[in-house]
């Protein structure tokens, strides 16, 4: 099989005036892969999600979608390419119920427009039939269907986040961005979570990459790790040559099994 | 069972309104006082208003204190093509909503970078020099003298002579207000601007184009803005800067706010009680303002929300709207993922 390359980051430095927030990263995605970046706080795991997403651009270096560069892109039309994402401090649409949040993820797919919802007619009943079905599958996918008429408020928050993978899986995107997905999830919302993860990445074959504190479940579902520190890439590898890396376990305050201890 | 449940409400909703609209309607026939009618046509004009400033500071989240100038843009324009190009109000009115949806246009371009206080200071800018060029622009408005002796609207050969005809058209530009309203704010396109008022990054990120949606939702508010003014033109037969200020502009916010943010029955009762406030109150002469400004601290007290919230939004009701259609089926295939191990 040809392996592509879906995401390349390309020596990548991102600075907010003084402060430089990622220095000279570099690594790249398989299609299909399931990559996990870890780190201690404030490592700029996030930030360079943000780059990716179009929400910071580089200070220097190149960020690569499937070849193509996409720096100073704006945040839509990098979804329009196919990269999504969910966030660390989840912001869902409350208003909205779990059905609507997920369909405002679907509208950059529909084809009904300002004119479509003016005119209305059959054709645009069938395209909001198939819309909504194809939403309440994403719906049912991570567990929410009896939830369909909640407000997002509402929910708790294991299911808050589970609701932002929804409504970032329907925006039909390749490539995943999940930040920290199992934050305040009990255990066996986590369990569950593992399993959603595994099936969008097997089932779905979307190319998934992961910020996640809880080393049990990024060692448990990742293929490939890639570790900050400081904004700089300190190590990269399977699960088993991070965690015997010790670079990696001096940036986890140097204690002899860090891996084990953060899972607390 | 539940299904038959549904379907009879909707039906039993559709003959309310169906029956009320009757009502209106009618409503000529019965009340033959002038002044009645002027309030009810009155009323019509706040319903146009406080629906198209819904769009943009409910739905879309954009406040937006410079509402008066797109009624005046409508209106002068309205007033222009009537008196200087002898067109018939039935064109005339359209062009002047147009015209008024460029400005809205203009006006939407900035929510590029600004939001909240920075862009009602904007707006708030834009109302008043949309009023000073009316006041100033002498060649074209005749300054503070305003435009009089707009002509009656023919119809053929009828011409508008009491109020009920004029009744009757307003009533049908508050129908279709309501349900181009209703249209949009009920489709993909209208809970885009909802996302955009609750969370404009997470919108952005889900791959709305937030700058598209609120430009449109703008240029659409507008429109209709400058259609209500138009008629105002034609009704009044005169035009002058007076109409359109900045307490005009606070009024019809005050209306949807009151009314209930995001809401099309809160813009309406919204517009229908501040309307009528003033008038019940005529009989206490210069007093009426002083309790006009109490009553609105009560309900804002009281209703925080609005008299008619938009936590009453009908939920999922693209899908509802569908089901009673009987084109989707609203039952849940299975509440649990297959895939999920050991489920």
């Amino acid at each position: 099989m040809n392996i592509l390359k879906v995401l390349d980051i390309d020596s990548v430095t991102i600075r907010f005036g003084g402060l430089e927030a990622i220095r000279d990263v570099s690594f790249a995605v398989d299609e299909g892969e399931l990559l996990a970046i870890i780190g201690p706080n404030g490592a700029g795991k996030t930030t360079i999600f943000n780059a990716m997403t179009g929400i910071y651009r580089p200070t220097q270096g190149n960020i690569l979608f499937k070849g193509q560069l996409i720096n100073g892109l704006k945040p839509n039309q990098l979804v329009l390419k196919g990269i999504a994402r969910t966030f660390q401090n989840i912001r869902l649409f409350s208003a909205l119920t779990v059905l609507e949040n997920v369909m405002v993820g679907w509208q950059c797919r529909s084809r009904e427009g300002l004119w479509g919802a003016l005119a209305g007619g059959k054709r645009v009943a069938v395209n909001r039939v198939e819309a909504i079905n194809q939403c309440r599958e994403y719906i049912e996918m991570v567990g929410l269907a009896d939830l369909m008429e909640e407000l997002a408020t509402n929910l708790p928050y294991g299911k808050q986040r589970l609701l932002e993978i929804a409504r970032a899986l329907a925006t039909g995107c390749n490539l995943l961005l999940l930040d920290e997905p199992a934050a305040g999830m009990n255990a066996l919302e986590r369990e569950e979570l593992i399993s959603l993860i595994r099936h969008i990445s097997k089932n779905l074959r979307k190319t998934i990459i992961l910020i996640e504190h809880d080393i049990n479940l990024v060692m448990n579902i990742s293929e490939r790790i890639v570790v900050l520190d400081h904004g700089e890439k300190i190590a990269e590898g399977t699960p088993g040559e991070i965690r015997t890396n010790q670079k990696v376990i001096e940036a986890y305050l140097g204690s002899e099994d860090p891996l084990e201890q953060e899972v607390v | 069972m539940e299904h038959l449940a549904r379907f009879t409400l909707n039906y039993r909703n559709k003959a309310v309104s169906l029956v009320f609209m009757i009502l209106l309607a009618l409503i000529p026939l019965f009340i033959a006082n002038d002044y009645y009618i002027h309030v009810l046509i009155t009323l019509g004009l706040f319903i146009i208003l406080s629906l198209s400033l819904n769009l943009v500071s409910g739905y879309t989240g954009q406040l937006s204190i410079g509402h008066a100038a797109f009624y005046g843009i409508g209106a002068y324009v309205t007033a222009l093509l009537m008196l200087k190009l002898n067109l018939s109000f039935l064109v005339a009115i359209p062009i002047g909503g147009l015209v008024t949806a460029f400005f809205g246009l203009l006006l939407g371009l900035p929510t590029m970078r600004l939001a909240g206080d920075y862009l009602a200071i904007v707006t708030l800018g834009f109302g008043e020099i949309v009023r000073l060029v009316l006041l100033n622009w002498d060649k074209v408005t005749r300054g503070p003298m305003g435009l009089p002796g707009i002509p009656a609207p023919e119809l053929g050969s009828y011409v508008f002579m009491s109020k009920i005809p004029y009744y009757y058209t307003v009533f049908i530009i508050v129908l279709i207000t309501v349900a181009t309203m209703r249209r949009i704010v009920n489709s993909g396109f209208g809970l885009s601007l909802i996302a955009i008022s609750q969370d404009e990054l997470a919108a952005e990120a889900v791959g709305i184009n937030t700058l598209r949606c609120k430009i449109i939702s703008f240029i659409i508010s507008a429109f209709f803005a400058g259609i209500a003014g138009g008629f105002f033109a034609v009704y009044i037969s005169f035009v002058s800067p007076d109409s359109f200020t900045f307490m005009d502009s606070i009024m019809v916010l005050e209306m949807v706010v009151l009314g209930g943010l995001a809401s099309i029955p809160g813009s309406i009762i919204g517009a229908v009680v501040l309307g009528l406030i003033p008038e019940i109150l005529r009989f206490m002469a210069e007093y009426r303002m002083l309790i006009f400004g109490a009553l609105m601290v009560v309900i804002v007290i009281f209703k925080p929300d609005g008299f008619w919230s938009a936590k009453k939004r009908m939920r999922n009701a693209i899908m509802k709207d569908l089901a009673a259609r009987k084109m989707i089926d609203t039952k849940t295939v299975s509440p649990r993922g297959e895939y999920i191990e050991g489920a």
